[in-house]
């Protein structure tokens, strides 16, 4: 009871010295769960009930001597008990307003006789003074066993309680900064306009907000205030209004105490004027469908979309990252050479140098090299130098010398600028990437890996990724994975073996986003080789890995390849890892190969179910988030696989369900049709996109929103 | 003959052996590669009329450019001077197997002292800026309309000493150098070429390893 008190009750300070439970739909859920808890004491634990308490409960009751029957002696003044104990004590005894309780089998009583104002009993009974009984260590073996089972039975009853309130929590309303904002945003945009708009204005009556996104003040957001609204509705007065963690009502600004509720608690703002005022109610069917729009812009999501093929279907892209050709980087229109005096001194500079790698001799230009190095050259204004003073031409051509310092000085600029757009797109243009393949047949690794890496860099875009493939880069970057490494012991040389299959997994990476290039690197003889890099403990060389295999798995023919070659095995086991970038591919990797049954069974037998859920704890990380999202929705399409959810959830160590903060919420076409047709549909949707915390929303999409599936909107790991 | 080449062979084998023992990098049979083809070396210029025991300036140059490429004329003679320990204008067997084994077999920090000694001109433990000057100048093709292509070589030199220097004192110390080139490999031929590059020591290795099969 302790537990239940302290922690989960909401009480309000009245005075200094006394606290009264405050009247929220929480508290009066405890109030029955305990009242509940002591009717039943008595019958269920007779022994214990007969307990006598050394100090008594004491409150105020509202409890009257006509009140009392049998089994008590009544006077005008005073009424006492019947039961004694072994002093002659009477262990209850009313002496009005104050209630004295020894027993819990007098505490049934008492609230059986109290009928129907038993929560207020149970109320005044914990508002009022008691200490813990049960601690005190004197008395008979006997009585100490009673006390240690009354002990154990309040602790039992706590956790019960806890558990139905977290149950009741769950299910309840929970309102939040960020969709209170967001739907105060929407409405504010339909305000005004005489008839024609929602309400004539609505307004927070604080300006000021603080970092938690609460403008309540601070004594009130510990009771769960969010904010205050003054909201002039068109066809009547103006409403007061208070947005808490549990749902919007109207408070009484008007009477003495403006904190106080005076209304029900709505989920939201819309049902909250819907229900005061009719030309809300009227004008907002009407307004559903931009009230969406507007949400889905707005809500904090990540978004998964799919693309559907014939075949069923299958994931596109993930949030953030572009991976098939649709998202493809703009080539925007070249920008001009700056023509006014106003340059940065990091443009003469770089100038200078330039010409010293046109006139000066080998020796000049590895130390003119060495010099550009030194400039910041992730700054736009030198890249921007290095290209318009023609210094990009030197360093390709140095590309085509036979003097390998030269080569060398001159792709570690050229791996940094590639780094620019637009130097991506010229460089391709002077025809760099055929040079920079080239040199993948170099003998010396430094140079192979450097090539690599510049490869990766560039092949940003389409037509860079298409030249790499036309000049044979692909199965040129494919050998350089066949390193065979022990992983345990590694001579210097192997070292360098690694390095040079790092980088060159980076080049592939950039360049699978082509799908010719896909089936380029798997005729090259690619999947087995990255398999084989699957099982290094190099979170360097895992992450363009994986980052490549997810990349991939767009196409049916890696699917299988990853898991007959049991790479799914190496996929999960990475979902430990520690490094949230490798996890998100690792997932992504599931989330595309899971489309196949046997690799759903496969990441149930080596148990990837569990840390996929884990995953969804990374609350900041949506793309990770997305991925992990993507997985498990995706493995769920095995009922073996939900067998599994459920016993977890069941089974969760450490609350790994309770504490999960987002709600996931899987909606179809089918979903978004009906939404489109009817208002109600829609602001259901609406309302579940703005209040909850993160939202994961899956959209089937198509252009035109057709409809093409028949599964349901549905919501699982609430 | 024979007699006379058994007896060669086993002198040769013992002084491959002791100078297996103070030399780094090589095996006593690949020096006793590197003592004959010092010989043939030695043999062939003495060819001339001259008798002497090691090889002299003009031989052992023509050798670092025929053989290891090095053509260089600046860094030649620095070169040869580097080899050539006692100072004697002679680069005796033992020095050519000590210079070999940093020219062939060097790690990182044989070749950075190596290089340091070939560019500290006078010999006084620094790299200054005129030494800098000496060994860079001429390598800026003079462009028409362009007065003295040196501006831009003395531009490059302050470049350079304010990139290298790190304790300000405007010349290079042992210890700048040394900074520099862990720093950025690229730099440990800095001021000029005077190591073989890999394919030249490949086919040297491969040319003069080989002989010990053969034998």
């Amino acid at each position: 009871m302790g537990i239940s008190l302290t922690r989960a009750a909401q009480w309000t300070m009245v005075s200094s010295s006394t606290a009264k439970l405050a009247s929220t739909p929480m508290n009066e859920s405890l109030l029955k769960e305990i009242l509940h808890f002591v009717e039943h004491f008595s019958s269920q634990h007779p022994q214990e009930a007969e307990h006598v308490f050394e100090e008594p409960l004491q409150w105020s009751t509202t409890l009257v001597p006509s009140d009392f029957k049998t089994d008590y002696d009544i006077s005008d003044s005073d009424v006492q008990s019947h039961e004694r104990d072994s002093e002659g004590h009477p262990l209850l005894q009313l002496s009005p307003p104050t209630v004295y309780v020894r027993s819990f089998s007098q505490l049934s009583k008492l609230l059986h006789l109290a009928d129907d104002k038993k929560l207020v009993e149970v109320r005044a009974c914990l508002e009022g003074k008691f200490e813990s009984n049960l601690t005190k260590e004197e008395g008979l073996s006997k009585d100490l066993e009673v006390k240690v089972k009354l002990f154990q039975l309040f602790q039992d009853m706590d956790k019960q309680i806890l558990d139905k309130l977290l149950k009741d929590i769950s299910e309840q309303v929970r309102l939040n900064p960020k969709a209170v904002k967001n739907e105060v945003e929407i409405l504010q945009m339909f305000c005004g306009g005489g008839d024609k708009g929602l309400l004539k204005s609505l307004r927070y009556t604080s300006d000021f907000q603080f970092s938690n996104g609460y403008r309540a003040p601070l004594w009130r957001q510990v009771q769960g205030d969010i904010c205050y609204l003054v909201i002039e509705p068109c066809d009547t007065e103006t409403l007061y209004i208070t947005c808490s963690t549990a749902g919007s009502f109207l408070n009484g600004v008007r009477l003495e105490n403006g904190y106080e509720r005076t209304s029900d608690a709505y989920e939201d703002l819309v049902t909250l004027l819907k229900s005061r005022s009719p030309h809300f109610a009227d004008k907002i069917n009407q307004t559903y469908r931009v009230l969406i729009v507007c949400l889905i812009k707005k809500a904090e999501v990540a978004l998964v979309y799919f693309r559907k093929t014939s075949a069923g279907a299958l994931p596109g892209e993930l949030f953030g990252e572009s991976s098939t050709e649709s998202e493809e980087e703009e080539e925007q229109p070249y920008r001009h050479p700056e023509t006014n005096t106003d340059l940065p001194s990091e443009y003469w500079q770089i100038q200078k140098l330039v010409k010293y790698l046109k006139d000066g001799d080998q020796i000049v230009t590895v130390d003119t090299l060495c010099a550009m190095m030194d400039f910041n050259l992730m700054q736009e204004s030198c890249q921007m130098a290095i290209q318009d003073t023609g210094g990009l031409k030197v360093l390709l051509n140095l590309l085509d010398t036979d003097e390998h310092k030269c080569k060398i000085g001159s792709l570690k600029i050229l791996r940094t600028i590639s780094h620019n757009s637009q130097i991506r797109r010229v460089i391709v243009d002077m025809k760099g990437v055929q040079s920079i393949v080239k040199i993948l047949d170099s003998p010396v690794k430094e140079l192979k890996a450097l090539a690599a890496e510049t490869i990766a860099n560039v092949a940003k875009f389409r037509r860079a990724r298409r030249n790499v493939r036309l000049y044979g880069g692909i199965n040129k970057l494919v050998k350089l994975l066949d390193c065979l490494p022990n992983f345990a012991s590694l001579t210097p040389s192997q070292e360098e073996d690694i390095e040079v299959a790092c980088c060159g997994a980076l080049a592939l990476w950039s360049c699978s986003r082509s799908t010719k290039n896909k089936k380029a690197i798997r005729k090259a003889g690619g999947i087995p080789l990255l398999g084989r890099l699957l099982k290094s403990p190099l979170q360097k060389m895992l992450i363009p890995v994986v980052g490549t295999l997810q990349e991939c798995a767009s196409e049916e023919s890696y699917r299988n390849d990853i898991q007959t070659l049991g790479m799914i095995k190496d996929l999960v086991r990475n979902l430990s890892s520690d490094n949230d970038e490798l996890q998100m591919h690792c997932a992504s990797a599931i989330f595309k190969c899971a489309e196949d049954k046997q690799t759903r069974d496969l990441v149930r037998k080596y148990k990837g179910l569990q840390p996929l859920v884990s995953l969804l704890h990374k609350a900041d990380n949506k793309q990770l988030l997305a991925a992990a999202t993507g997985a498990i929705w995706k493995c769920s399409i095995s009922q073996e696989n939900v067998t599994k959810y459920e016993y977890l959830r069941q089974h969760s160590v450490q609350g790994l369900f309770i504490q999960l903060p987002i709600m996931i919420i899987i909606i179809t076409e089918e979903a978004l049709r009906q939404c489109q047709t009817s208002a109600k549909a829609a602001h259901s949707l609406g309302v579940l996109l703005s209040r909850k915390q993160y939202c994961i929303l899956f959209l089937s999409f198509s252009c035109s929103l057709k409809v093409r599936s028949e599964v349901k909107c549905y919501m699982i790991f609430g | 003959m024979s007699k006379i080449s058994a007896v060669n062979k086993r002198a040769t084998q013992t002084l491959a052996e002791n100078i297996s023992k103070q030399v780094e990098h090589f095996s006593k049979k690949e020096v006793e590669c590197l003592i004959r083809e010092f010989n043939v070396l030695v043999a062939e210029q003495n060819n001339s009329g001259r008798a002497v025991h090691g090889l002299d300036r003009g031989k052992f140059i023509s050798t670092l450019h025929s053989i290891f490429g090095l053509t260089d004329d600046r860094m030649t003679g620095r070169v040869f001077r580097t080899f050539d320990k006692d100072n004697d204008s002679v680069v005796s067997m033992k020095e050519w197997i000590e210079g070999l084994s940093v020219f062939l077999r060097g790690t990182l920090d044989e070749k950075i002292k190596y290089c340091f000694t070939v560019y500290d001109l006078n010999g006084d433990n620094a790299i200054s800026r005129e030494e800098m000057l000496h060994m860079l100048k001429g390598r800026l093709i003079r462009q028409p309309n362009e007065e003295d292509p040196d501006e831009g070589i003395k531009d490059l030199v302050e470049i350079i000493l304010k990139k290298m220097d790190y304790d300000h004192d405007g010349k290079l110390s042992f210890e700048d150098f040394e900074k520099t080139v862990k720093d950025e490999n690229l730099l440990l031929e800095a001021f000029g070429t005077c190591l073989p590059d890999f394919r030249r020591i490949e086919m040297f290795e491969g040319h003069v390893f080989q002989e010990q099969f053969e034998q």
